[in-house]
């Protein structure tokens, strides 16, 4: 190698312009995405951002539709259990309670607070929001079965009595998951009936009168309700 | 709401709407004796509640009632306007008795009230009153040992001197004593209180063995006497079970009872 750095340069440029060009690579044809890809170009983003935002908004506008609708039925089915519940809470006859409350039942869900509500009453007004409860079971065991147990644990809400017809509804309609507020409220039971009523006493609205009497058979109705649950 | 869960629900209301009985509250802390309305066309309605009124202040405060109170718990008469059940007593299902057995309702009192030719054809008043005994009949339903539990009594009795005012003429007999000594007496034993039931019971027997001196028959006489039988074995069994209770005293007195003759030692009121 001679010469000066710049022939060596000048040599160089002429070797690189000798040197023929790649050959281009054959242009796949494109598809009608790609080509409208490319058309819409920085505009593409935005598009597709609509597109996403009209089909959820579609989407949840059925479900708030949904939503608005069912609050809209709740509130009218409330006007209408209005009457009923003023009459399961009145001084009616036996067959108006009962009614009132078999009627209360078939609207469904929105009649549960009520019937829970009713079921604090002692006399034929507690007995009739029983049997209430009992008819929506028929037609929603799961919903019953979800709210009865909270009665057996809610602190000087229920009277014994009302306590032991959630238990008895428990047992009858197969509550399972309800085993150990079940098995919680047998507890507090047998320790008022060894001696130890505190538990017991806190947890209902009224001390039980007669406890030498009525803490066997509510333990009798526990086990009951177990038994059933077993079978 | 399908058709046929509607058609269910009406025929659920119309098959209820035949029994007409409301309900009423028993007093708090106390025993409770209710007086529902008579039946008949002796009284008008709007003499009901005033009948009902004066009888419970009859009942209630103008006499020594002859059973054994608790020094705690009274027994008290309730008026019950507008409850009138069944003469029968088909509207007392097991619920509904249940019902008042858990609030402590001893007796429940009603029956029909009319007018009968008396002594010189003048119209005098009559009645026939049913006697609910609640524990007895609340233990009747849970297919124990119990007889008696509804009483139905006329007045006035055979040979009785004519009572115009319907309130004494149900006011003034002992009858109510003796079947409220007899539900106490019976109730108490349910409770464990041994004592008291005992003397209840036994206080029940004698006032009942006056009952029956009366020229009954027929049902009344049997019903009578199965309750008086019944009173008889339930003083005996608070003796034994008094006995057989680790909770009950040592120095009780029923101890040195017998429960084969369990008011045999009974002084008569």
């Amino acid at each position: 190698m001679s010469g000066t750095v710049e022939e060596r340069l000048a040599r160089i440029e002429q070797l690189l312009q000798a040197k023929p060009a790649p050959a281009a690579a054959p242009t796949a044809p494109r598809s009608v995405l790609g080509r409208a890809a490319t058309w819409m170009g920085a505009e593409l983003p935005k598009l597709v951002a609509a597109a996403v935002v009209l089909v959820l908004g579609f989407a949840l506008k059925d479900s708030v539709d949904l939503a608005i609708k069912q609050r809209q039925l709740d509130l009218s089915y409330t006007k209408e259990m209005q009457g009923l519940l003023i009459q399961l809470g009145g001084k009616g006859s036996e067959a108006e309670l009962g009614s009132a409350a078999t009627l209360l039942a078939s609207y469904g869900e929105p009649a549960l607070p009520g019937l829970m509500s009713h079921l604090r009453q002692s006399g034929m007004g507690g007995i009739a929001a029983a049997e209430g409860l009992n008819v929506l079971a028929l037609r929603e065991p799961e919903l019953v079965c979800a709210a009865l147990p909270r009665v057996l644990g809610l602190r000087q809400q229920y009277e014994w009595q009302a306590q032991e017809k959630v238990v008895l509804m428990l047992g009858q309609h197969g509550c399972d998951k309800a085993r150990s507020a079940l098995r919680r409220y047998r507890g507090l039971i047998e320790a008022a009936l060894s001696g130890r009523p505190a538990g017991f006493e806190a947890l209902v609205r009224v001390k039980p009168d007669g406890p030498a009497e009525i803490y066997p058979r509510l333990l009798k109705s526990v086990d009951a309700a177990l038994a059933m649950l077993d079978e | 709401m399908s058709n046929k869960w509607l058609a269910l629900l009406l025929a659920l209301g119309a098959g209820a709407a035949q029994a007409a009985i409301v309900d009423c509250q028993p007093q708090a802390g106390s025993f409770t004796v209710l007086l529902s309305e008579p039946t008949g066309g002796l009284l008008k309605a709007t003499e009901l509640k005033p009948y009902l009124e004066r009888l419970q202040f009859e009942l209630d405060q103008n006499r020594n009632a002859q059973w054994i109170n608790l020094p705690d718990t009274p027994v008290r008469f309730v008026i019950c306007p507008g409850r009138a059940p069944a003469l029968d007593g088909r509207d007392h299902s097991p619920a509904l008795v249940d019902g008042l057995h858990t609030r402590r309702v001893l007796l429940e009192v009603w029956g029909l009230l009319s007018s009968e030719p008396g002594p010189g054809g003048a119209a005098q008043p009559s009645a026939q009153l049913n006697y609910l005994l609640v524990p007895l009949q609340q233990a009747a339903n849970q297919r124990e040992a119990a007889a008696g539990a509804l009483q139905r009594l006329r007045y006035p009795e055979a040979g009785a001197a004519p009572v115009l005012d319907p309130v004494q003429l149900v006011a003034r007999s002992s009858d109510i004593d003796a079947f409220v000594a007899s539900a106490f007496g019976f109730k108490l034993l349910r409770e464990r209180s041994f004592d008291p039931a005992h003397r209840n019971l036994c206080r029940a027997d004698v006032l009942l063995a006056e009952l029956a001196k009366r020229p009954l028959a027929g049902r009344a006489k049997s019903e009578l006497e199965g309750l008086r039988a019944f009173v008889l074995t339930s003083a005996g069994r608070a003796i034994s079970e008094a006995k057989a209770d680790a909770a009950y005293s040592k120095t009780g007195l029923l101890r040195l009872r017998a429960s084969a003759k369990p008011c045999d030692e009974e002084a008569k009121p």
